[in-house]
This record gives structure tokens, sequence and C-alpha cells, in this order.
């Protein structure tokens, strides 16, 4: 059992990091609220979904509410970036000419604009990272849930990301993003939640 | 078909051709040997029904029988409404014939007149329709019943013995038929089912990460079940076309060699309907196949959970 006794909350519209060591328990936690892994017991509520009870046939409606950055990025690694970004309005269904347009001013916003024909192998661990977030972004998700997405980008680039971050914030999705960058959370100035050993020891 | 289908359709012809070209020929042939039953069945029914037809009904009289005796099982006969002809041969007949059928092997004792006609008069009635079930092998027991206990018969011959056994033995063609063909379509549900697990293994990552953002089950088995309905439709154009090159090759032996089962002629192709069949299996049974493969992916919550 990696995460005890976890009681948070974080408003509608907010924005707040998740700090803590190397194993502490934040993927866990991200797991939980992102319907990745179904919660063994207690409730979780997210988007207005309550996860706990959470039918298989709601797991894809709800998932398609929310924006995952995935520590491991997990790029579909035979697809083109284009198609990697488009995935969350392809499973929708949506029609391919306002796929194309908002594919193009995702991966602009994050600057790999130029990239779309290329395959994840043929990017670097900065762009991969881009890349995933771009996907997590391209639908406007009701909650942004983003683990470690700065881990494998300069402080400049970082930066950028975390203005976009914001940007996406303003325009009233939730932002919850797990990091180890202090330097960061520390200039943002938003509420900040420390986790240790699975337990909330800050920020409740 | 979305672009989605046919992008996941080209990959898997391209990372498994080898497994996609062995499940296509082991398909063809099971669906060969299907097709072939059809045909078999279509045409053996016919032969025996054929030969059904000429089931002779003979009833023997008694030497001693009256001319009012032999008038009402003539009548009794006509107007039973089984047979389409009563032919009455007399005793002279009988031997006439007898004679001319056996030529000059015919016994010494047949040619002495001193020694008499042994062979009864009797009426040879041809049946209106033939034995092809059971039930009508039943009416032909339950008439020679009746025509037996009329006075001044002695005897009534309908090929009991080989009749009967070619009412069983229609039934034993129509059960193994069926056990043999469930057996097939049941294997070919296997193999189709292990192409499209061979293709699901190949991608289990990838069917996570469209798990994960948003797809539905049915977004993710469509491809593979289309997919399988693809292959064992194809499969069983392909067996059909096979079934026609044997056909036409049959037909050509039959012809060089006349006389070969006398059938060459009536011996049709598969109908209109039966290569429906055929086609509808193949589309069915692939998607059946590939069905119950995928059927435990995508279920929602399993991101974990996989085959
Ligand atoms: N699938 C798993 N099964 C069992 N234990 C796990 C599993 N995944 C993670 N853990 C354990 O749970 C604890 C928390 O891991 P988690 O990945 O949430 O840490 P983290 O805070 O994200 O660390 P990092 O900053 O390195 O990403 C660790 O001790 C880890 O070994
Ligand atoms: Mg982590």
């Amino acid at each position: 059992m990696a995460l005890r006794d976890v009681n948070l909350t974080i408003d509608k519209g907010e924005m707040a990091f998740l700090t803590g060591p190397s194993g502490a328990g934040k993927t866990t936690l991200f797991r939980m609220i992102s319907a990745y892994d179904r919660p063994t017991s207690g409730a979780v509520s997210v988007a207005g979904f309550n996860l706990a009870n959470l039918k298989s046939f709601e797991v894809p409606q709800f998932r398609r509410r929310i924006g995952v950055v995935y520590q491991d990025f997990r790029l579909l690694k035979k697809h083109t970036i284009f198609e990697n970004v488009a995935l969350p309005l392809e499973v929708r269904g949506d029609a391919s000419g306002i796929v194309t347009k908002k594919v193009a001013e995702v991966l602009e916003q994050v600057g790999l604009a130029h990239r779309q024909g290329d395959k994840p192998e043929q990017l670097s661990g900065g762009e991969q990272q881009r890349v995933a977030i771009a996907r997590a972004l391209i639908h406007q998700p009701a909650v942004l849930i983003a683990d470690e997405p700065t881990g494998n980008l300069d402080p400049q680039l970082s930066l950028e990301i975390m203005e976009l971050f914001e940007k996406v914030n303003a325009q009233g999705t939730t932002v919850f993003i797990a990091t180890h960058d202090v330097e960061i959370v520390r200039r943002k100035g938003k509420r900040v939640i420390e986790i240790n050993q699975g337990q909330i020891i800050r920020g409740q | 078909m979305s672009s989605h289908m046919l992008r996941s359709l080209a990959r898997s012809w391209r990372e498994h051709t080898g497994t996609q070209i062995a499940t296509l020929v082991v398909l063809t042939g099971t669906f060969t040997i299907v097709a072939l039953f059809l045909f078999a069945q279509a045409n053996f029914v016919k032969i025996l029904t054929r030969w059904g037809d000429n089931v002779q009904f003979a009833v023997f009289l008694e030497d001693a029988a009256s001319q009012d005796q032999v008038s009402a099982v003539k009548a009794f006969l006509e107007n039973s409404g089984r047979f389409k002809s009563v032919d009455f041969v007399s005793k002279e007949k009988a031997a006439e014939t007898f004679r001319q059928q056996m030529g000059n092997n015919s016994p010494e004792l047949l040619r002495d007149p001193e020694f008499g006609n042994p062979l009864p008069a009797s009426f040879e009635a041809r049946l209106l329709e033939g034995v092809d079930s059971k039930s009508s092998y039943d009416v032909l027991v339950d008439l020679a019943g009746r025509v037996i206990s009329l006075p001044g018969v002695n005897d009534v011959s309908y090929g009991q013995g080989w009749v009967e056994n070619y009412a069983s033995l229609l039934k034993v063609f129509a059960t193994s038929s069926w056990i043999l063909l469930s057996v097939l379509l049941a294997g070919s549900l296997l193999i189709v089912g292990n192409a499209i697990r061979a293709a699901v293994q190949g991608r289990r990552d990838e069917i996570e990460i469209l798990e994960l953002f948003g797809a539905t089950s049915w977004y993710v088995r469509g491809p593979l079940i289309v997919e399988g309905a693809l292959i064992g439709l194809f499969a069983s154009i392909l067996s059909i076309g096979l079934c026609f090159a044997l056909f036409q090759w049959q037909q050509k032996i039959a012809e060089e060699n006349l006389g070969f089962w006398g059938l060459a002629k009536e011996v049709g192709f598969l109908s209109g309907t039966q290569i429906a069949i055929v086609l509808l299996l193949g589309l069915g049974f692939g998607a059946l196949g590939s069905y119950l493969s995928v059927r435990r992916i995508a279920t929602g919550w399993a991101a974990a959970e996989r085959i």
C-alpha cells in the first residue's frame, strides 16, 4: 500500500503542485486520480466522476474529461507526432479538419510545429515530453494532471511550459503538477502539497 | 471503414504477414471442406433419392387365389394412392421373363414342361414417390403389412433389407456431416482467434495508451474484429474458387470416362444459396473467432488486466 490516509481536495479551477522525494507516492496518487488504477478503498472524486464506483463504460468517458502527462510519456512508438497528439480527438471521433487544425495549434504552443511527421524515437527526451504535454492539452480537459512534466527540460523551456500551464489554468482547467523543481514551485507561489512515504505532510 | 481501421489492418499485414498467410491457408482449407460437404450432401441426397425412386413393390399371389381375390388385391393397390402403376405379371409371364434373364443358364427343371411352373403370379407396382426418408419408408412398411393380410396374397417384397439400409445410410450421412462441420467450424474459431491474439500481443502497450486517452472498448476491438471477419471472408472466397476448380476437373473426368457414376450431368455446382452460406460462414466465424479473443481486452478498467 503506497498511499495511507490521504485526504486531499483540490478546488475546481485551482493550480497546485505536488512535491516529495523519489518514491514518496506522487505517481501512485496520480494513477489513482486519473483512473489508471482502481481505488481499493476510500472515495476519489474527480471532474464530477466518483472513481471508486466508476463503471467500466464510464472509464473512457472520464478519461476524455481529463488530460494526463505521464512521467514516462507513453507515446505511441509506431505513430507520428501528429497521430500521437491527435489521439484524444481521434478516440472521440472528431472530424479530421478540426483535428488537423488543433494539432497544429497545440504543437505550436510547445514549439514542435515542425516535427509533426516524425516518430517519437527521432525526438530528444525533452521534445518527447513536450509532445506528451501537447497531447494532454489538445482536448481542453477539465483537469490536467502532469507527472514531472518538465523533468527533461532545460530551465528556460521549463519556465515556458509552466507559463503554458498557467494559461490553460486561467482558461478554467484545474491543474495538478508533480515536480521536483523547487525553484519553479517557489517562483510560482501556488499551493504546494508535500507527500512523503505515502502520506501528505504539508498543503492539505 | 474509418482510417483508424484501415491503418490497423495494414499494420497487422505488415507485422504479422506469416501468421496472416498461415491463417488464410488453413481457413481456406477448412472452408473448402465445408463447401465440399454442402456440395456432397446436395448431390449424395440427389443420388440416393433417385435410387429410392426405383424401389419395386411386388405382391406375390397364391397359386390358388381366386379371380375375385386377385381383382380385390389389384383394386386395393390402385386405390391406395401410393403407386403410379400396378401391373399384373402372370405365372407364364414370370417364367418367360425368368427364362430370358437366365438364357441358357436357366435350370433344366424350368424347361421341363412336365415339372410345371414354380413361379407365382404377381403384381408389380411402381411407387408414386421415392423413399427418401424414414417416414416414407415407414409408410411403405405399413402398406406392405395390410397387403399381405389380403386373401390370396402369399408374400410382399419391397426390398425390405436394402431400403432399411438405405434409410439409415441417409441418416448416418446427415449426422456425420453435421459432426464434421461442427468440428471444422469450431477449429476455424480457434485459428482466427489465434491470429488476432498475435496482433493483440504485438500492440499491448499501444492498446493501453489508447485506453488511457479515452478509447472505448469498441474503438480498440472494432478493427480487430473487422480484421477477423475479413480473413474469414477472404478465406471463404478462396475456398469457393478452389471448389469450382475441383468441380470443373471432376466434370472433365466424368465426360472423358462416360458413365462415371452416370451422373456427370446431374451433379451441379453449389447453388447461389450455398455459396452465400459459405461466404457468410467465413465472415461470421471470422468475426466470432476474433471477438472471442478480444472480448477480454479494453474492458474499461483493465489497463493492467490483459489477455
Ligand atoms: N506497481 C507497483 N507495485 C508495487 N509498488 C509500487 C508500484 N509502483 C510504485 N510502487 C512503490 O510505491 C512507492 C511510490 O512510488 P511512486 O512511483 O508513486 O513514487 P514517486 O513519488 O512518483 O517517485 P518519483 O519522484 O521517483 O517519480 C515506491 O516505493 C514504489 O516502489
Ligand atoms: Mg513518479
